[in-house]
């Protein structure tokens, strides 16, 4: 059942707008009556008193207003979401005293949490910028892969609330300026491989700098002065090294200065692409050949560009079949007069931008976006879609009276006509400005309905706890592949009940510089029951589970091959 | 008209004169890189050798004795042809007594010469424009601006403010905008830039200017402050301005759209339509205002624009632009079978554009033309990177969405 987004039906396509389209980019004032759809939970309330430093300096850096991200994992495997953050660190253009760290925090089940970063051995060291989390190794604990500006850490799960860090052992330091990187199974052979964006060389002496000519005046460097280079993609040889096979993949033929990346399946042919945001340049869109290799199909596939033709500054991206046609839709965030990008799938490898149809457009018109993520935060079924935003100049507001350095946080609800812009009435946390970057989805009290992290350049992050699904039902599912990839990624999953039913692809990543929790909430509105749930594994699996008389409101584990548990 | 502006350009500073060529370090040292010095100085006698000539002309030049000075590079440089200094030293003088013909031959000399000098091109842009060779002053100007080599802040104003003033008598009105506007951000605000801006944002060619004194004239210049006032990012004035200007002169012809396009540059843009609207009440056949309409509504609302394009399109057939906007409404609105032969007719009078390919390409892959969407966008793939290597073309140098239809209606681009 196609929810019924068609731009090329005989009438025009018009989004269902129940209030005006707002011309500025303020939320404006929420409805007094109206209750909030996402909660803020204070430090005071959930002992997250760990905060963003982004060592600001009179140099202007860039990396030090692109960070930084977060992540929710399960690192003990308790079944709890617990949190991690990056942070800021030494480099060679900075030293921050006393040293800053990265922070993984504990869930304690009660809606607190405690910091166990240095029992855990993941205090980071470097510049963070992003995380991405997997089980690399296959060991059932999910392995942490911290990407910073100089060199990257692999943290490996030792499985008992400690991580070793095997950089070096595993072959994965990715040199340079890294930004998002994702885990996925290019190649289909049931090991999780590595992606990882790099927006440009690590050295003080690589790092442009911008200044007004008259003044002398610094400020942060639109990026344009700085070179392409090539991300990497690195094989997972199954024996706790990597291989890098950007070359030979063709994925270093495309030189970028990416931030953002998701892997997905565009054309549904069981292999995984990767669509990757760059700045200033055109983006990526990586489609898997099947034999190791990749070929960009992003300029004919019409995601590379404006719809004007013109490269523009692309940040954070997403995937997901918004308009459950089954197949895989695209999101991009860009800056300030670019407008962020929503691309449907034309099913033929071709993707048409409804920015304007969908009156995203007109709303993103004038914001810069980074984290950006799909997800049914009220669980009627549909993906919806959260933004965070925040200009990357902080002077900005000097030279341009209509743009806001801090900028508000965006909620677009699927309707399954369109997308509604219902941000004024999400809550509190929607009408304050933030410097916001960083966005990772997750369920932190399994009460079912997805809650976000976001984080904020300079600050303290945003941990919001999602109210707004009281009332619909679900049901959460964990994925453990065996002989297809652990963490299932590429896994289609389909549930029915009734004439009601949704089908949905397991991404990788996804979003900006963050990391999601691995488990799907199945949203099924008012409906009480799931008559059947069917998994189709990822290659080299390729197996099809059927399951019914399923438990509703509750998580469940799937084990390929092995059932409930 | 022409005579009382620069008189009035001259006493303000956009004169130039070449008299103080002591500020011409930089030019000087372009010139004279190839050009042995000379150190002595010899009595005027036939047979003289080009090294004396080209002394004793230095020395009377400097001496303020122009007439001589100008003989005596005249027979230097028969001895000597491929002087450049000569030229430009020649053509300064001439410049200077006001022989705009003569000194254009100069530094025509110059610039066979010297190609690359940006400074030569302004000078002889200058005096074309003296004489009223406005196409060939015109693209002297831009070429010295594109050459980017004038090293003299005094020229360089002078240059922009002459470049503005030719860019109005040829209708190009955005251009023209933008150029005095450069001025204006500079601080440079004389009587004369003031009324030139005035011109530009109302669309009217000095030509046409309304008589002094008039209260047509009073609106110009009040136009052209509030356009100033928006260089100087002073926003409230500027808007202030306008708000006054229209309670006074409500039906004035293009006030209304020169208040949109200050409200579209503060991005302000529903406001914005709102002043286009009034000024189509006005004058329902307003190419101008229809096209910022659609402008303003692409990818916000595609399907509201594409109304207003398409009654521009059936106003101004032979305008390349309105073709080209019709064509991204259309593809943004699903009617790619309808978007190809508006684009295709833009393609052709813009064939070096690579968006045009790109929208081409988009329009095709959706009708289906494969072949064909591989072909416009290889072409696109290809002008970008000349486009990435050789500077900006024809859109890449407005903001998204297209803002600046206008730029287009009167720029006597190449016709379909």
């Amino acid at each position: 059942m196609s929810a019924g987004f068609c731009l090329h039906s005989s009438k025009p396509f018009l989004p269902i707008l129940p209030f005006p389209w707002r011309a500025t980019t303020t939320n404006g004032n929420i409805p007094q009556s109206t209750p909030a759809l996402f909660e803020e939970v204070p430090p005071s309330r959930s002992g997250i008193t760990w905060q963003h430093v982004n060592g600001h300096s009179a140099d202007y850096y860039l990396p030090e207003t692109t960070g930084a991200g977060c992540a929710f994992l399960d690192y003990d495997n308790d079944g709890w979401m617990d949190i991690y953050f990056i942070n800021s660190g030494k480099c060679d253009f900075y030293d921050p005293q006393p040293p800053l760290r990265n922070a993984l925090y504990k869930n304690n089940r009660d809606g607190t949490f405690t910091d166990v970063t240095e029992k855990a051995g993941v205090p980071g060291g470097g510049y963070g910028m992003g995380a991405a989390v997997g089980d690399y190794n296959g060991d059932g604990y999910p392995d942490l892969y911290v990407t910073q500006y100089e060199r990257c850490i692999l943290y490996r799960n030792n499985g008992d609330g400690t991580f070793t860090d095997v950089t070096d052992q595993a072959g994965v330091s990715a040199p340079g300026w890294a930004s998002s990187a994702v885990w996925f199974d290019y190649d289909n052979d049931g090991k999780l491989d590595l992606f990882v964006c790099r927006f440009g060389n690590s050295g003080k002496s690589e790092i442009e700098h911008c200044e007004n000519k008259k003044t002398g005046e610094r400020f942060y460097c639109i990026p344009t002065v700085y070179p392409r280079v090539r991300s990497w993609l690195y094989h997972n040889n199954g024996d706790g090294t990597f291989k890098d096979v950007s070359e030979e993949s063709g994925i270093g033929k495309s030189l970028g200065k990416a931030w953002g990346v998701v892997a997905t399946d565009i054309n549904n042919d069981g292999w995984m692409d990767l669509f990757v945001a760059n700045d200033t340049v055109e983006n990526f869109l990586f489609l898997n050949k099947k034999s190791g290799k990749f070929a960009d199909i992003g300029l004919d596939s019409g995601v590379a560009f404006s719809q004007e033709g013109r490269p523009r500054s692309g940040m954070g991206v997403d995937s997901a079949d918004f308009d459950q046609d089954g197949w895989q839709d695209l999101f991009v965030t860009n800056v300030d007069h670019e407008m962020y990008s929503i691309y449907k799938n034309n099913h033929d490898q071709t993707f048409d931008d409804l920015t304007g149809p969908l009156g995203i457009g007109r709303v993103t018109r004038l914001m810069s976006g980074w984290g950006a993520k799909f997800f049914d935060y009220d669980n009627d079924g549909n993906a919806d879609l959260f933004v965070v935003n925040g200009h990357p100049d902080d002077k900005i507001e000097q030279h341009l009276s209509h743009i806001m350095y801090k900028e508000p946080l965006l909620l677009f609800h699927n309707t399954g006509r369109g997308f509604e812009n219902i941000s004024a009435s999400a809550g509190p946390a929607f009408t304050q400005n933030l410097a916001g970057r960083g966005l990772a989805i997750g369920d932190f009290d399994n009460d079912g309905a997805l809650d976000a992290l976001v984080t904020s350049n300079g600050g303290a992050p945003l941990l919001l706890k999602n109210v707004a699904a009281k009332g619909n039902h679900w049901l959460g599912i964990r994925l453990i592949g065996k002989k297809a990839n652990p963490d299932a990624i590429g896994a289609r999953i389909s549930w029915q009940t009734g004439d009601f039913k949704r089908t949905r692809l397991k991404t990788g990543g996804g979003s900006y510089l963050s990391s999601h929790d691995p488990r799907e909430v199945l949203g099924i509105g008012a409906r009480t029951k799931i008559d059947r749930l069917e998994i189709h594994w990822p290659q080299p699996s390729g197996r099809v589970e059927t399951f019914t008389d399923l438990p509703i409101d509750r998580y469940i584990t799937i084990v390929e091959g092995s059932g409930i548990r | 008209m022409h005579g009382s502006m620069l008189l009035g350009i001259e006493n303000l500073g956009f004169r130039y004169s070449v008299q103080r060529r002591a500020i011409l370090a930089g030019m000087a040292a372009i010139v004279w890189i190839t050009t042995p010095r000379i150190l002595t100085s010899a009595p005027e006698q036939k047979g003289e050798t080009f090294e004396q000539l080209a002394e004793r002309a230095k020395t009377a030049s400097d001496q303020s004795q122009l007439d001589e000075a100008a003989r005596l590079y005249r027979r230097a440089l028969t001895l000597r042809p491929k002087w450049a200094e000569g030229w430009w030293a020649l053509g300064t003088i001439e410049y200077d007594q006001d022989q705009y013909a003569k000194a254009a031959v100069d530094f025509e000399r110059l610039i066979s010469l010297q190609p690359k000098n940006g400074t030569g091109h302004a000078m002889l842009g200058l005096c074309q424009f003296e004489f009223g060779k406005d196409d060939s002053a015109l693209k002297n100007l831009l070429k010295a601006q594109q050459l980017g080599v004038i090293k003299d802040e005094q020229l360089r104003r002078v240059a922009l403010y002459h470049m503005g003033v030719l860019e109005l008598r040829a209708r190009k009105f955005d251009d023209a905008k933008e150029t005095l506007d450069q001025l204006a951000r500079l601080g440079v605000r004389p009587k004369e830039l003031i009324n030139a801006l005035g011109l530009a944002v109302l669309l009217i060619s000095p030509q046409d200017a309304p008589p002094e004194g008039t209260p047509g004239a009073t609106l110009v210049d009040r136009a052209g402050q509030a356009e100033a006032l928006l260089s100087a990012k002073e926003y409230d004035g500027a808007k202030q301005a306008y708000v006054q200007l229209i309670e006074e002169f409500p039906a004035y012809p293009n006030l209304h759209f020169a208040f949109g396009r200050l409200l579209l540059e503060t991005n302000e843009a529903e406001k914005a339509v709102q002043q286009f609207q009034l000024e189509l009440k006005r004058d329902p056949e307003n190419v101008s205002s229809l096209l910022e309409i659609a402008a303003a509504r692409y990818q916000v609302d595609s399907q509201d624009g594409l109304p207003y394009a398409e009654k521009a399109l059936k106003l101004a057939p032979r305008l390349p632009f309105v073709h080209y906007l019709v064509g991204i409404l259309r593809l943004d609105t699903g009617d790619a079978a309808g978007a190809i032969p508006e684009l295709e007719i833009a393609q052709k009078a813009f064939p070096n554009e690579p968006r045009v390919y790109f929208s081409l390409g988009t329009a095709y892959s959706r009708a289906g033309r494969k072949a064909e969407a591989t072909k416009a966008r290889a072409e696109f793939a290809r002008l970008n990177a000349q486009e990435k290597q050789h500077g900006a073309t024809l859109y890449s140098d407005r903001p998204p969405g297209l803002s600046g239809g206008q730029q287009t209606l009167g720029t006597g681009n190449p016709q379909p």
